[in-house]
């Protein structure tokens, strides 16, 4: 069931265009984010959902009603939604049952439930024992789930999320982000997430948004997202990819040093481009040349090293001289700079992609 | 740190040898500066504090331990009248001031208000305007037969009197009201600039409506502030001389400052006064401290997060409310009676008003050259207006730097004597000073040095307070890199924090100029017929109804202090002026 369309919404201030003309739809209970770098338009679109900022063009609806567009506008407090703000925004005037009780307030919820409604969200975010306590008396993980149990408390029809977890630490942040998930699937609130972190956003998100200079770049669910990056913008913004310049040439696409043939990339339809990505994840190394099965083999050596922690991160450069690839491995497979090497590539792996629209 | 461990493997030195290191140690040019600075406070706020109480307690005469001034200062009901009047006209100012400051600062700080830089600049300005000058200027406006007010409502009723009377205590209250808000609107705005628009967007995301959030969110968030801004309010209207003296006298009422005066007349009963002055002086020390509970409470400043922006609320039609409010008050606080001031310092009689064979120059001509004893006190008042500001500044900066560096073990002490002038009213201070210094062996009396050590003492902890967060600004680690480079203590500053602060200081030190201009009150007691300042000089005139002369000293005044706020706000930036507290 859809529940939240955006239609060719656009946002300029002055000269500047900081929404170009983005298009999304989200089901009922779907979990979506807005993932992107800053500047990228994505915090001023959930703004103009949440009702902050009006559109220049484009409409947004919800449930198939008109909220937004050039000529009406449905103001904030008349949209039930709910938001999540980066500084949490608890008041600090106000307890914490206060501050999560003040929705219910506004939409006249009596008395009796409003404090049977605080209290049970209240547990449900694990806060019960500090419903006295004022925010600047918790910890920044408590303020974060004190702003959780306040936006949700109201039942809201879409909540929005702003960079929620940009405040904390890093391990809070991996505790926070599976909270949010768990209590999305509890809920089942339809959920807009705006982040730049690409853990957050897979971790939590039915599907993800990349947004680039005021548009989607391509929206999918997170596997899809890795393995089938559509531009060079989301191959290079989501994993590690080598960018390949290949050439098609009747029944095969030519790259520099070897040729494979079309049907083994796997595209959908025919290749209309000349680039490609290759994750650097997805290319073995070998010290001896593999046994040749249905991959590509070839030699080259080890230029640069580093080691990351978890994985290594190898330059190298093809034997042939032409092609330079960056290749991750596990901690156990070592190399020496300057030492021969045999890399090994499945074709499935080099995904064709589309030059950015507007680079 | 080389003496202390070398010991250790050698001998155990004598104590003698202990007790030479240690005065090596401390007996640096830096220690010895920083002595010079601490008898300095004795000499300026400690020992004329200590001789209002030891005053207080005196019997004149005999020199005996006596609680008798306390009777005679307390015992007649006139006099208790006095302090009841004060009161009630403190809460009075305090709710009419409010009433206007908090609209205002919330309506230039949140709201889509057409020109908010102008309404703050009409705010700055009644900040400008001496209290004294825009009371001359109600005088014109609304004395209750002559004033302006009143002829105006005669001329088109045809009525036989005015109903307005400034000289009553609704008129009092109106005057300071219009000249102390601006105190309310500056504590206001600062809290209502800090508060996260985010605070109020969560708000409106949950279903609260714009009336519903400011209502309830973010008038809640400033309250504090508020109310210190009150509190404040209330001190200044106890302290307050000038108005009082030229409003509430005529009026036939006194307050407690005008009733101080009273005790000055001849015979002069300092001890008198002393004794009646200290109810004051606990007053503001309870009420001080007050205000620092109050915004010290629950961490209230809730300054925005990274991504913190600010959006204007938007009033609609409402907008137009808001700003005819802030166009009534511009026009009751400055344009009116600045317009009427302007006009007789302009005219021969002030009455008459704007015609041809009523214009004349002869005010400023009097003013400037015709009567020396008011070309003197112009003179006074910048000469000392400029000493002090200049004392204040280096001395306020020496106490906050060795306060904030630590440079002496009783650092601390220091800045709080230096700060204790905050909880005394100017014209106690005045009783302090007339009590340490006037008779001998100082002897000052007569000499414009009392005044400026006067002014020192009264404006120092703004020139320490600007200073302190000026050095708090500036990271230590600049000063040790000069150290480690070889360079001393002295060099330090010299060389990289004064000429780092130079803007700050500059600011301070105009600040305290034009406040020094005005300064009434502690200037009141200690002036002699050869040391009067303008301010003091008004109140001689305005007895003496001179008016039109007044309006032209009062131009001459505002415009120093015009062209001194410009180089300012060029020089330093825009609101350097609101740095008082």
């Amino acid at each position: 069931m859809e529940k939240l369309r955006l239609s060719g919404i656009s946002k300029r201030f002055g000269d500047v265009t900081v929404v170009d003309q983005l298009n999304l739809t989200m089901r009922a209970g779907e979990f979506v984010s807005l993932l992107g770098p800053s500047g990228c338009g994505k915090t001023t679109t959930l703004r103009m959902i949440a009702g902050f900022i009006a559109p220049t063009a484009g409409t947004v609806e919800l449930d198939g009603r008109r909220l937004s567009s050039s000529y009406e506008f449905l103001p904030p407090e008349k949209r039930r939604m709910s938001m999540i703000f980066q500084s949490y925004a608890l008041w600090p005037n106000m307890t914490v049952e206060q501050n999560v009780a003040f929705g219910l307030k506004m939409r006249k919820v009596p008395k009796e439930e409003m404090r049977k409604r605080t209290a049970e969200i209240l547990d449900v975010v694990r806060l019960g024992q500090l419903a006295s306590r004022y925010p600047n008396e918790l910890s920044g993980g408590q303020q974060q789930r004190v702003s959780l149990a306040r936006a949700l408390v109201v039942k809201p029809e879409v909540l929005l999320l702003d960079e929620p977890l940009s405040n904390l630490d890093a391990n809070l942040r991996e505790e926070m982000r599976g909270e949010i998930r768990r209590l999305h699937n509890e809920f089942g609130i339809t959920s807009i997430y705006v982040t730049h972190d690409q853990a957050e956003a897979m971790t939590t998100s039915d599907r993800i948004a990349i947004m680039s200079e005021g548009r989607i770049e391509q929206i999918d669910d997170p596997l899809t997202l890795y393995n089938k990056p559509k531009t060079r913008y989301v191959a290079e913004f989501i994993g590690r990819s080598n960018i390949l310049d290949g050439k098609v040439k009747g029944e095969g696409v030519s790259f520099c040093g070897f040729d494979v043939p079309s049907a083994r990339l796997k595209a959908a339809g025919p290749i209309a481009t000349e680039i490609f990505s290759l994750r650097s994840q997805n290319i073995g190394l070998h010290a001896a040349r593999p046994a040749n099965g249905d991959s590509i083999v070839l030699p080259g050596s080890i230029v640069d090293r580093s080691f990351l922690g978890e994985t290594w991160d190898y330059a190298l450069q093809l034997a042939d001289g032409s092609l330079k690839l960056r290749v991750t491995s596990p901690p156990t497979s070592i190399f020496d700079v300057g030492q021969n090497v045999f890399i090994e590539i499945d074709p499935a792996n080099i995904v064709p992609i589309q030059e950015d629209k507007h680079a | 740190m080389a003496e202390i461990t070398a010991p250790i493997e050698h001998e155990t030195p004598g104590r003698f040898a202990i007790l030479t290191a240690r005065v090596r140690q401390f007996a640096t040019p830096t220690a010895i500066v920083s002595l010079l600075l601490a008898l300095l406070l004795v000499f300026l706020v400690a020992n004329p504090l200590f001789q209002l109480v030891r005053e207080s307690l005196t019997n004149a005469k005999t020199g005996e331990l006596t609680f008798a001034n306390y009777l005679a200062a307390f015992a007649r009901p006139r006099y208790v009248q006095a302090f009841i009047n004060s009161l009630q006209l403190g809460v009075c100012v305090a709710v009419a001031a409010g009433a206007i400051g908090v609209p205002l600062a919330w309506a230039v700080s949140r709201t889509d208000m057409p020109w908010r830089n102008i309404v703050h600049g009409m705010v700055i300005g009644s900040f400008l305007i001496p209290p004294f000058v825009g009371a001359i200027g109600w005088i014109l406006l609304g004395g209750p037969n002559a004033g302006w007010i009143n002829r105006i409502y005669m001329a088109v009723t045809g009525a036989s009197s005015g109903p307005f009377n400034i000289f009553s205590f609704g008129g009092l209250v109106l005057v300071i009201s219009l000249y102390v808000f601006p105190l309310v609107y500056v504590f206001t705005k600062s809290a209502l600039d800090l508060v996260s628009t985010e605070m109020e967007e969560a708000a409106a995301i949950l279903g609260s409506g714009p009336a519903s959030t400011t209502l309830r969110i973010t008038l809640p968030l400033v309250l504090p502030s508020i109310l210190g801004s009150l509190f404040i309010v209330f001190l200044e209207v106890l302290g307050l001389f000038g108005t009082a003296a030229l409003i509430a006298i005529p009026a036939g009422f006194n307050v407690v400052t005008t009733q101080l005066a009273a005790f000055f007349e001849n015979p002069v009963r300092v001890e008198v006064a002393a004794a009646f002055s200290m109810p004051l002086i606990v007053i503001t020390i309870v009420l001080l401290g007050a205000q620092r509970l109050l915004l010290a409470r629950k961490g209230y400043v809730t300054v925005s997060g990274k991504g913190g922006h600010r959006s204007l609320m938007r009033l609609g039609a409402f907008r137009w409310i808001m700003l005819a409010y802030a166009a009534l008050i511009g026009l009751l606080s400055v344009v009116a009676p600045m317009y009427i001031i302007l006009q007789s310092a302009f005219t021969r009689a002030w009455v008459k008003g704007l015609t041809p064979d009523n214009l004349t120059l002869a005010n400023f001509y009097q003013a400037l050259v015709g009567q020396p004893s008011i070309r003197q006190s112009l003179f006074n008042t910048f000469h000392y207006a400029f000493w002090a500001a200049t004392i204040c500044t280096v001395l306020g900066f020496a106490v906050a730097y060795i306060a904030r560096r630590r440079l002496l073990p009783f650092a601390s002490a220091l800045s709080s004597i230096t700060l204790a002038p905050f909880a005394v009213p100017g014209i106690v201070l005045a009783i302090c000073f007339y009590a340490a210094y006037a008779p001998p062996p100082f002897s000052l009396y007569g000499f414009g040095a009392l005044i400026v050590i006067a002014f020192v003492t009264r404006f120092l902890p703004i020139a320490f307070v600007n200073s302190n967060s000026a050095i708090q600004g500036l990271h230590p680690e600049l000063e040790e890199a000069v150290r480690i480079a070889g360079g001393s203590q002295g060099r330090a500053v010299w060389n990289v924090v004064l000429p780092v602060l130079k803007m700050s200081l500059l600011g301070s030190w105009l600040l305290i100029f034009v406040i020094g201009t005005r300064e009434l009150s502690t200037a009141m007691f200690l002036s002699g017929p050869q040391t009067r300042v303008v301010s003091v000089l008004t109140i001689e005139m305005s007895e003496q109804g001179q008016y039109e002369i007044l309006s032209a000293i009062a131009v001459l005044l505002l415009l120093v202090t015009g062209i001194v706020v410009a180089i300012g706000t060029k020089i330093v930036g825009r609101d350097f002026m609101l740095r008082r507290t």
